[in-house]
This record gives C-alpha cells, sequence and structure tokens, in this order.
C-alpha cells in the first residue's frame, strides 16, 4: 500500500505530545504538501504534572524548535542545572556525597583521564573534582554562563529545573501561535483500526472520528493507543528498579533571596531517593520509593522529616508508576512517545530526553509513505529497545555500589536483581576503567564520564595499577589537568551566582548571538 | 550606573567643583573601547575599527570604537598627543555623562573621580547657581548625545531582528610565536546583508541605516592601522591579525 502520509494525529497533551508536535510541525513547516499535525487532548484526564529536571539536550530541542531561551526561564520559572548531586548513597553518612556533573571529564573523548586520575596519588581523591570544574562552580552557587553569554551558549554545559506544568503552556502554546498543530479539545473513547492492524481513526466524546495516517501515542501511562488498542505488552523492569511511587511537595524558601542550587539534590533514603529541585520562588521535592519496603505514610513522614520544621511544604502529591517500557515502541502505524513508551524511575532525569531523542528521530527518519513504514519502524525500535536496556544499567548501576544496611538496599544488591549485561561491565572495569570501548554505539545517551562519575563517585575500585601500560600520553593528560585547573579559576571569577543570572534574565533576556 | 564616583549633576552639591581640559584624554590610558553611536560611524570610521560589545551587566549589544588588541589596550593614547583625528562625542564630553538615575530617568552625571575635576583648579562649573557657558555647551551636547543613544538602540534592535550581527573573533600571533584570540566583539554580516530583502533594505535606507553599516564595514580596514600602531608602540608586538570565521 504506498499511501503517502499525510495526517499525524498526536493524542495526549502533556510534555511529550507538545514537544513532539513541536518538533514534528516545526520540521515540516517550510515543505510544501508535508504531513499536517493535529494533537487531542482531554481535559479530564490529567497530565503526570511533575518533570522538574531537564538534560542538556533540552537546549538544542528549544532552539531548533524556536523558543527563545528567555522564554523558557521567565514562563516557567527555569533555572540552570549543572548537575546532580548525590548524597548519602553509599554509606549514608555526612561525608559521602558525589556529583554527577553535565560537563565531560575534561579532554574527552580525546583522553581519558580516568586512567591517569587512578594512577596519581597525589590527585585530588574526588575523581570529579580532579577531571572537572563543575562541581566547584556547583559548591560555589555560581551560574553556567553570563548574561551576555548568547542563548543557549554555555561557559560549562547545563539543562533545566522547570515548572512542568508552565513547560507543557508554553510548548501548547508555541505550537498553536507559530506553528499551526491543529488542536482537538476532546476525550478519546474508542480507536478503529483496519483489517491490516493499523489505527484508522480515532473517536472523540464529543466532536467526531479523527482520521489519521501515522498516530502518535502521548496518552501517558495509559497508552491508550500503543497498548490498549494494539495490544502492545508491558515489559516489566520491576524486579531490576524497583521504585514504584512518589510523594511530591512543593517547598518555600525561607527568604526571596535565598541562593538556588545549581543543581539536583539527590538524597538516598531507607527506602529510595528524595529529589530536590531549586526553581526561582520554590523548591520542588519528592521521595521516591519501593512500595515493597516502604508504606505511604512512612514515606510521607521520611519526606517531612527531610523538608524540616522550618517551611511549611504545599501540594502534597503522590504518584504510582511501575518501571517497564512497551515491548516496541512502534507497531503498525503507532508510534508511543513518553510515559506511554514506558518509564523506570527519575533518576538521572532522563525521560524527557528519551522523549526529544524519539521525537527528533522520527521527525528525521519520517516515513514518507505506508510502505517505508516497517523499515522505520524496525529502526526506530531497535534504537530505544537498544537505549531501554542500557539507561536500565546505567540507573541501578546507583543502586548496586550502595554499602547501605537498610533491605531496601539489601536487595537491589541481590545478584538475581542486578541485569547480566551490567554484571560482565563491573567485572570488566575491574581491570580497565569504562572508556569509548563500552558505548560504541551511537544510540548510547549515557556513556563513559557519566558511568565513571558514578563508579568513582561511589568508590568503585579498578585496578588502575594494572592498567598502566595504556597510559601513553601523560603530557596531554597533564596538559588537560592543567587546563581544568585554569578553566575553574577563571570561572570563578567570571560567573555569577545562579540567582543573580536568574533576575538578570527576567529584567534583560539573553541576546540570540 | 553601579559605579558610586557617578553622580547626578546637581547645582547645590557641585557648585564648587572646577574643571579643566585635557587634550590627551588620558582617562582613555586603560581602556580598549569607548561608546560610539551610529551618527558618529562615519567621521570614526576614518580612524578606528567599529565593532558591537555587549555591556557587561545587561548583555545588551552597543557600538564601539576599538582602541587596542587586548583587554585594557589603547593605542591611540600617548603622552603628547590623541594618535587619531576623531575625537567621539562620549570623549569630548567626560567627565560628564548621561546616566540613569534611582528612577530609572536618563540625566546628565559627572565622574567625580575624574582628576579634570577639583576644587582649587579650573573653570568652575556653575556661576553663582546657573551653569557656566562650558557647561551649558557640554550639556547640550549631552542632551544630544542621549538622542543619538536612543537612535544608535533601535538601530541595534533593527539589526538584530534582521539577523544582521555575527559574532567576531581576531587571532592574534605575537612576534614572540604565542597566540591569542580576541572574542566578544559582534559585527554586521556582509552576507546577510546580501540576502536582505528589497523592502526591509529600503526602510533601512529610509532610516539612514546604510550609510552607518557601510561605514561600520569599511572601518574594519583600520585594524591595518592598529597591527602598525602595535608594532611600533607596544610592548608586546605583534606578527599577524586574522579574522576567524565561526562556525
Ligand atoms: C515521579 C516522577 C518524576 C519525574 N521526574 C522527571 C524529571 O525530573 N525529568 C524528566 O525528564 N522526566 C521526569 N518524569 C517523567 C516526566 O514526567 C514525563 O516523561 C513527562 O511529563 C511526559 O509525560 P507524558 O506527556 O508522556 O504524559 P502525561 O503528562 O501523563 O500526559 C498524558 C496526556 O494524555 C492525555 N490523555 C490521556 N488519555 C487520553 C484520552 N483518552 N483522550 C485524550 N487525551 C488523553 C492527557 O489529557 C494528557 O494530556 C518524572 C515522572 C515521574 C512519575
Amino acid at each position: 500500500m504506498n499511501k503517502s502520509v499525510n495526517n499525524i494525529i498526536i493524542v495526549g497533551g502533556g510534555t511529550s505530545g507538545w514537544i513532539s508536535a513541536a518538533i514534528l510541525a516545526k520540521k515540516f513547516a517550510s515543505i510544501q504538501g508535508a504531513p499536517k499535525v493535529t494533537l487531542i487532548e482531554s481535559k479530564s484526564v490529567p497530565t503526570i504534572g511533575v518533570g522538574e529536571g531537564t538534560w542538556p539536550t533540552m537546549r538544542n530541542t528549544l532552539k531548533r524548535i524556536g523558543i527563545t531561551e528567555t522564554d523558557l526561564i521567565t514562563q516557567c520559572d527555569a533555572t540552570f542545572k549543572q548537575a546532580s548531586k548525590f548524597e548519602g548513597w553509599v554509606t549514608g553518612d555526612k561525608s559521602d556525597v558525589y556529583f554527577h556533573p553535565f560537563n565531560s571529564t575534561k579532554g574527552y573523548p580525546r583522553i581519558n583521564l580516568a586512567n591517569f586520575w587512578g594512577q596519581d596519588s597525589e590527585i585530588d581523591a574526588s575523581f570529579s573534582r580532579a577531571v572537572s570544574c563543575q562541581e566547584s562552580l556547583c559548591e560555589q552557587g555560581l551560574a553556567p554562563k553570563l548574561i551576555s553569554t548568547a542563548e543557549y551558549k554555555d561557559l560549562a554545559n547545563y539543562g533545566y529545573h522547570l515548572d512542568a506544568a508552565k513547560f507543557a503552556s508554553l510548548l501548547k502554546n508555541h505550537c498553536l501561535t507559530k506553528l499551526n498543530v491543529k488542536h482537538i479539545e476532546d476525550q478519546v473513547v474508542d480507536v478503529k483500526t483496519c483489517i491490516a492492524g493499523n489505527i484508522s481513526a480515532v473517536v472523540t466524546q464529543h466532536h467526531q472520528t479523527v482520521h489519521g495516517d501515522l498516530f502518535i501515542d502521548c496518552s501517558g501511562f495509559s497508552s491508550i493507543l500503543l497498548g490498549k488498542a494494539l495490544d502492545v505488552p508491558f515489559i516489566s523492569k520491576q524486579h531490576i528498579l524497583f521504585n514504584d511511587s512518589a510523594i511530591t511537595a512543593h517547598v518555600p524558601y525561607a527568604s526571596e533571596d535565598q541562593s538556588i542550587p545549581c543543581f539536583t539534590r539527590s538524597s538516598a533514603q531507607p527506602a529510595g531517593w528524595i529529589w530536590d529541585i531549586g526553581l526561582p520562588h520554590r523548591r520542588g521535592v519528592g521521595y521516591v520509593y519501593s512500595s515493597q519496603h516502604c508504606s505511604d505514610t512512612q514515606a510521607k513522614k521520611q519526606l517531612q522529616m527531610y523538608i524540616g520544621t522550618q517551611s511549611v511544604p504545599t501540594e502534597f502529591r503522590k504518584i504510582s508508576f511501575k518501571a517497564g517500557h512497551r515491548e516496541v515502541s512502534w507497531k503498525n502505524n503507532c508510534v508511543a512517545i513518553g510515559l506511554s513508551a514506558g518509564f523506570l524511575e527519575p533518576l538521572e532525569a532522563s525521560a524527557l530526553m528519551f522523549v526529544e531523542t524519539a521525537a527528533t528521530m522520527l521527525a528525521d527518519q519520517f516515513p514518507a509513505t505506508y510502505e517505508s513504514m516497517p523499515s522505520c519502524a524496525k529502526r526506530f525500535n531497535h534504537a530505544f529497545i537498544y537505549r531501554w536496556h542500557r539507561v536500565i544499567d546505567f540507573l541501578k548501576l546507583h543502586y548496586v555500589l550502595s554499602q547501605r544496611s537498610e533491605q531496601y538496599w539489601r536487595d537491589n544488591r541481590e545478584a538475581s536483581s542486578i541485569p547480566t549485561s551490567l554484571q560482565a561491565l563491573l567485572e570488566d572495569w575491574k581491570h580497565m576503567p569504562p572508556s569509548d570501548i563500552d558505548f560504541a554505539s551511537q544510540l548510547d545517551l549515557f556513556r563513559a564520564p557519566s558511568y565513571q562519575y558514578v563508579l568513582y563517585g561511589m568508590g568503585f575500585k579498578t585496578n588502575f595499577a594494572a592498567a598502566k601500560h595504556t597510559l601513553d600520553n601523560s603530557e596531554l593528560a597533564n596538559k588537560f589537568f592543567d587546563l581544568r585547573q585554569q578553566e575553574q579559576q577563571k570561572l570563578s571569577i567570571r560567573l555569577p551566582k545562579h540567582r543573580e543570572l536568574i533576575d538578570k534574565i527576567h529584567q534583560y533576556g539573553f541576546m540570540e548571538i | 550606573m553601579a559605579n558610586s564616583h557617578i553622580q547626578a549633576l546637581n547645582p547645590s552639591t557641585h557648585k564648587d567643583l572646577k574643571l579643566n581640559v585635557d587634550p590627551l584624554f588620558t582617562y582613555t590610558k586603560t581602556i580598549q573601547f569607548t561608546p560610539l553611536h551610529v551618527n558618529e560611524f562615519a567621521p570614526a570610521s576614518t580612524c578606528y575599527p567599529i565593532y558591537f560589545i555587549k555591556d557587561r551587566a545587561t548583555g545588551k549589544l552597543f557600538s564601539v570604537a576599538l582602541f587596542g588588541l587586548e583587554e585594557k589596550e589603547n593605542l591611540f593614547y600617548s603622552d603628547t598627543q590623541w594618535r587619531a583625528s576623531y575625537v567621539s562625542e562620549s570623549m569630548q564630553c567626560w567627565p560628564f555623562t548621561m546616566a540613569k538615575t534611582s528612577d530609572n530617568q536618563w540625566s546628565p552625571h559627572i565622574d567625580t573621580s575624574s582628576p579634570l575635576l577639583s576644587n582649587d583648579q579650573g573653570q568652575l562649573l556653575y556661576k553663582s547657581g546657573r551653569p557656566s557657558e562650558t557647561l551649558n555647551t557640554t550639556l547640550q551636547r549631552l542632551q544630544q548625545s542621549y538622542q543619538q543613544k536612543l537612535q544608535s538602540m533601535a538601530f541595534v534592535e533593527w539589526l538584530l531582528e534582521l539577523k544582521l550581527l555575527k559574532p567576531v573573533r581576531l587571532g592574534m600571533k605575537y612576534l614572540s610565536g604565542e597566540k591569542s584570540i580576541i572574542n566578544g566583539m559582534y559585527s554586521i554580516d556582509a552576507s546577510a546583508l546580501q540576502q536582505l530583502p528589497p523592502d526591509a533594505l529600503s526602510l533601512g535606507h529610509k532610516h539612514g541605516y546604510l550609510a552607518p553599516i557601510y561605514a561600520l564595514l569599511a572601518s574594519h580596514y583600520n585594524l591595518y592601522d592598529l597591527i602598525r600602531l602595535k608594532k611600533t608602540f607596544s610592548k608586546r608586538p605583534i606578527s599577524s591579525l586574522q579574522l576567524i570565521e565561526s562556525e
């Protein structure tokens, strides 16, 4: 059937729906006869309403769809995120902290500094401090750029913290006013399929039957198209990643000018971990935990203890989820993007990055005709099955290296809960630090530096002495260690405080150049 | 203005102040740029390379004449005479300048830290509470210069809107072999200008923007002069200066 793909129907108006709509509509904006994008969302089904941390990839995504960074910062109460700071993940002691900065290790991929760090007993014992200046910038409360730095450019790598609801409205507004996305506000109550198994139309409560050629399922956990209508099974990963619940809250600042951390705090708890994100006018916190190991009441208590008695939190919410993903993301003429395709847990805040990657891949390799759809689907599914697999390994890594003694943490270290692929990597890394060889695929989203930050941040031991023969270029390594040092000195002087920059952006905005 | 020594001009506070003249413009000795308004582009382009730079406090672009090739370098200053024929409005007015008062209004200010101002020498600013003739001329000049500032801001907005500005980077090689890069300057993108649609071009013409644009582009040949001055007078002479094409 050589039918061309003219109508794209997106079901769901959460962040994934609007990001997908924007990326596709923008891609097609200047092309004659390109497919039309329609988005259907239901007022009566709420969006998930969380997702306040993004990856640096969001900069490119927003630039690509034509939203200015100033609009993002001012309209979504956004701030900058340069790193995750892990507290208490190894032993739970006060001194037990490490950073996973967005800056790669200095000199990467030209040189793998981990080798040299491991050999050198004189160097800073903290891996992230030795190989990147970003931990120091974070600790000093500094922003990653200046008011005179062009929008989306940086002096230190960054993503964002933002208000999820405001972010969805900014995207929506942009799609409707600038990108010509057609909008239907109605609930999908039925899905029509044809004999070949393709979706031919969705039926909404009040309006009509909406026909389309390609359907994008952004309906959140309910996965009404891919999961329900097309019966693509859910592959649970709860035996690896135990967390299935979250209690979230907003916490006011003690004063209006309180400093805003430029990183996500992530502190380990008896049955999970708490995220802590600083926006201009409030913090967003959430305890992510395993209901097998902790009751909701206990969890709420734990979160309240974390918040302390100084501030009065508001908007407590409980969210349940299941770690896992659909067997495939693309079946016939239906692609799932966002929670409908799967979700693991918020650790390392990679869900929106998956959405960006999926929507971009779909736009860049868009099937022009029905005939080309199976091969597009095959490629897409291959990429995402691989990525789910890898991100599961990466998230699990955070748990298996812990030495905490609570049941939850001990269960997390049970060999039966650790994927064999991760076990094999851990075995390799006893002898050699993670390197590009371990992440040869273009599809890898987390690469050697990320693994190194977590491994050595958590005290993993690589037998560096035995790997001495691999050190062929210590001159270059020293150069990069020096550069790192100079960079830290220079940036510490030049960069403004995080809140100061946020205030300035509200006042003056960034330049495009 | 954040500097506390920039004060709003006031006949009672400043009634005893006397002004001296400095034909050498010593205050620019360690200044790499001076602000330039759009009406000055043509005369200034006979002496200085003209670029845009960003205000550190606000990130906003404004036009400047380039005096040196490194931070705090002014190749036009010497202790015998200013090494160029054109002197910018802002230099001629100094230590007077237009600045924002606390209620966000632009008004004449003075730099009280300027050695040109004192209580014992020079011409009194005020005579029995009324501005002296010199001060009056300067105030008029400031007023005009303020109008020019507004026009220059509109000019920059127009350039930005049409995406006619681009960052420039200059690569410099010292005789010693060392290299460095001059960053943070912006210029008019000549090829974007070439592709400007006719109606935008004619609007630019109507606003009187085309002459300054061409003056700015021509002014960059003055870099040869800066190289020469640097070779002759600087402690760190250079062998070459090159435009680095950006990504
Ligand atoms: C606790 C928690 C913390 C998280 N933290 C992060 C984080 O820090 N960083 C990050 O990147 N991600 C995070 N995520 C994930 C992130 O929230 C989601 O990836 C993101 O919000 C996208 O959600 P979505 O658009 O897929 O689904 P939703 O927001 O659930 O949107 C679903 C949409 O579908 C519509 N819909 C559903 N059914 C119908 C129907 N029948 N008819 C019409 N419309 C329908 C709804 O109206 C809604 O508009 C977190 C998730 C959780 C659970």
